[in-house]
């Protein structure tokens, strides 16, 4: 017979073999992303124009606190279209990483009554989020018309932040997730987390005005490449290249960690949930 | 067909261990556990499987018999990958796919059409290989007209039929089913079952658990009988069924106070188990809406024991958990136990549809497990007067609850 399956209790985890078969269930991937944007969307009329409504809010709170009261110095581009350049890759994935970190609890009857690659389920949720990032976008350049902003090429250059940010939706959703099935803590560590995080990124203000001797500690922080990259890309903001870099190491460093973690929890999830 | 002696499935020394308070959060017997002993204290384990060795033919149909809690899911589960082993080896020879519940992954906001899409990619099937059989799924189904229908208009009945259409388009090498034909119509039952008899003239290998002897009997060829998590027999069917049932009626002989199969601090225990109908006279039959009265002798085994806390649970033979007696959730609190003595529990009007049940005892002292005995006893409810008029619905089909209308 073509294939042939051995489980052995105490065997070394395959790595490869099940990022593989993450592969292989790609079907499965697409059709659970689909569901999440179907069952959230669809559903009903004000579930579409919640997606609107959302960013409108958040973006209108940065403009009045950092905008109209604090008066932030947002490199010559209107405050308004400055944190909501920031804003959309904290959006989709500050999101992508709330709805990860339960999504594998979250999954119970699936988990415990088939086999997938249970890093499917996370992975999911960077899918399904990435409507939320879409509309924005498109909000965001709705915006930039109204506000005559002239098109630059380099805006072709939010597709690799976007990339990044996907990546580091990934990275951290499934750390979180994996943690949040051994201790159920997360789930109220996890908004805590979000909520430091979003002060600590460069949303509503720049990297600029981030004082030299704590500048290398926020540029650990993997969002403020993208972040920045996303400004730089639009409007032409000055952008510290190292930032970048330094963003996509750390992303990278968590990312491979957080699947190395998941994976060797995998065998016991269904034991565990 | 022809290969009949390659073995299609070959489990050596497998062994299954449960850490206990630790495992399982989702389920209610364990949180109730957990929260009476304060959050998983207790971290005693136990064997689901004990040192199984078990070889199946290519080709065979494989009927798994054993009282509840025998391992026969947790085999199932770990053939089927969803859970992994503590110890031995699994070499499974070919494809493997398992419908241990119908219809997983189903949205009820989705439409048919996407749910069949959708369960079919949860269940492995590619995506192209949903779409070239979906007129064969929906002609199984029947649903033609109810294609663009979400399913949350869907009766349970159409919801199961879609469900098992999607499930028997599968083509893997080897199937597994848990207790799945327990479910829908007659006539889709018998759907069903010519489905899986055609499935398995094909040469795949196909192991079904069931607590339906008739269906196994109908459609296996060979059985194993599970007890306690190990083998005790493996044979064709029919020996197989006899050997059960069998020894399934010695082990109900032996009487509670004697029973292996329990654990607990053995603080206080279960010693006997009577249900006795509104003179105090045994029943061994009772019937829907008949005052029952279910009395335990509770066995003394220190001098003292403080808080005692009896837990019955009615499971029906799915195992499926259908009400939980419990003397301190209804304020009938023993503060204080100093000798051996019986403890009846009274239902003035038997709450459960015909059928067969089972009662799980559990025993708390002081916020400790002292004695848990799963399958206690086993309750034969006969059609009765719960509603005056004779009329119920049909066997195992809901809980009797009284109502008005106006």
């Amino acid at each position: 017979m073509a294939m042939t399956t051995i489980i052995e209790a105490g065997s070394p985890v395959q790595y490869w073999r099940k990022i593989r078969e993450c592969w292989q269930y790609r079907d499965m991937l697409r059709m659970l992303s689909y569901r999440d944007v179907r069952v959230r969307y669809a559903q009903t009329f004000l579930g579409m124009a919640w997606a609107i409504i959302n960013p409108i809010i958040s973006v209108l709170l940065l403009y009045f606190v950092f905008g109209v009261v604090v008066k932030v110095d947002t490199q010559g581009v209107p405050p308004l279209l400055f944190s909501m350049a920031g804003l959309c890759s904290w959006n989709y994935f500050s999101r992508v990483v709330g709805e990860a970190g339960s999504s594998v609890i979250g999954a119970q009857s699936l988990v415990k009554k088939v086999y997938f690659p249970r890093l499917i389920i996370p992975l999911s949720k960077s899918i399904s989020a990435l409507i939320d990032l879409l509309i924005v976008i498109l909000m965001l350049a709705i915006m930039m018309i109204a506000y005559d902003i002239p098109f630059r090429w380099q805006a072709i250059m939010i597709i690799p932040f976007t990339l990044m940010a996907i990546m580091a939706g990934i990275a951290f959703g499934v750390w979180i997730a994996a943690l949040t099935i051994r201790f159920r803590d997360f789930t109220h560590i996890l908004p805590l987390i979000l909520r430091i995080g979003m002060f600590l990124s460069p949303i509503a203000y720049g990297a600029s005005l981030v004082p030299q001797p704590y500048k290398w500690a926020f540029n650990l922080n993997p969002l403020t490449g993208i972040i920045e990259g996303f400004r730089w890309a639009l409007f032409n903001t000055p952008l510290d290249i190292n930032s970048v870099w330094i963003s996509l190491v750390v992303i990278l460093i968590i990312l491979i960690g957080g699947i190395w973690y998941f994976l060797r929890m995998d065998q016991y999830i269904a034991d565990i949930i | 067909m022809g290969s009949m002696n390659t073995a299609a499935i070959i489990i050596e020394h497998v062994s299954k261990t449960y850490q206990r308070g630790k495992v399982r959060r989702g389920d209610i017997r364990s949180s109730m556990n957990s929260w009476w002993s304060g959050m998983g204290k207790e971290k005693e384990e136990f064997d689901a499987l004990k040192d199984i060795n078990l070889t199946i033919q290519q080709g065979d149909v494989v009927g798994i018999i054993g009282p509840n809690g025998a391992g026969k899911s947790t085999l199932l589960k770990l053939l089927s990958r969803i859970t992994f082993p503590s110890k031995g080896r699994i070499t499974i020879h070919g494809t493997l796919s398992s419908m241990l519940e119908v219809g997983t992954g189903f949205h009820p906001e989705l439409t048919g059409r996407e749910n069949i899409f959708l369960n079919g990619a949860i269940i492995g099937m590619k995506r192209e290989e949903v779409a070239r059989k979906l007129d064969s799924i929906v002609a199984f189904s029947g649903l033609e007209d109810f294609l663009d229908t979400p399913v949350k208009h869907y009766s349970s009945g159409m919801y199961v039929r879609l469900a098992f259409s999607v499930a028997s388009h599968l083509e893997p090498d080897i199937l597994l089913i848990d207790e799945v034909l327990a479910v829908g119509d007659q006539e889709f039952r018998k759907q069903c079952m010519d489905k899986m008899l055609d499935v398995s003239n094909q040469g795949r290998t196909i192991i079904m658990v069931s607590h339906q002897m008739s269906y196994l009997k109908d459609l296996c060829r060979t059985g194993v009988y599970l007890h306690a998590g190990s083998v005790l027999f493996q044979g064709n069917i029919d020996d197989t069924i006899n050997h059960y049932v069998h020894h399934y009626k010695e082990t109900k002989r032996t009487s509670i106070r004697d029973r292996s199969d329990r654990r607990g601090t053995g603080a206080v225990k279960l010693a006997g188990l009577e249900i006795l109908d509104q003179n105090g006279y045994p029943l061994h039959l009772l019937s829907a809406g008949s005052p029952v009265s279910i009395r335990l002798q509770l066995d003394l085994q220190v001098a003292i024991a403080y808080d005692v806390v009896i837990q019955l649970e009615f499971l029906d033979i799915y195992g499926q958990l259908c009400f939980v007696a419990n003397n301190s959730m209804s304020n009938h609190s023993i503060p204080k136990l100093d000798a051996s003595q019986a403890v009846e529990c009274l239902v003035p009007k038997f709450p459960l549809n015909t059928g067969t049940y089972f009662i799980n005892t559990a025993i708390y002292v002081s916020n400790q497990l002292s004695d848990e005995v799963l399958n206690a006893i086993d309750v034969e409810v006969a059609p009765g007067l719960f509603y005056g008029t004779g009329k119920l619905p049909p066997p195992h089909k809901g809980l009797l609850v009284e109502y008005n209308w106006k």
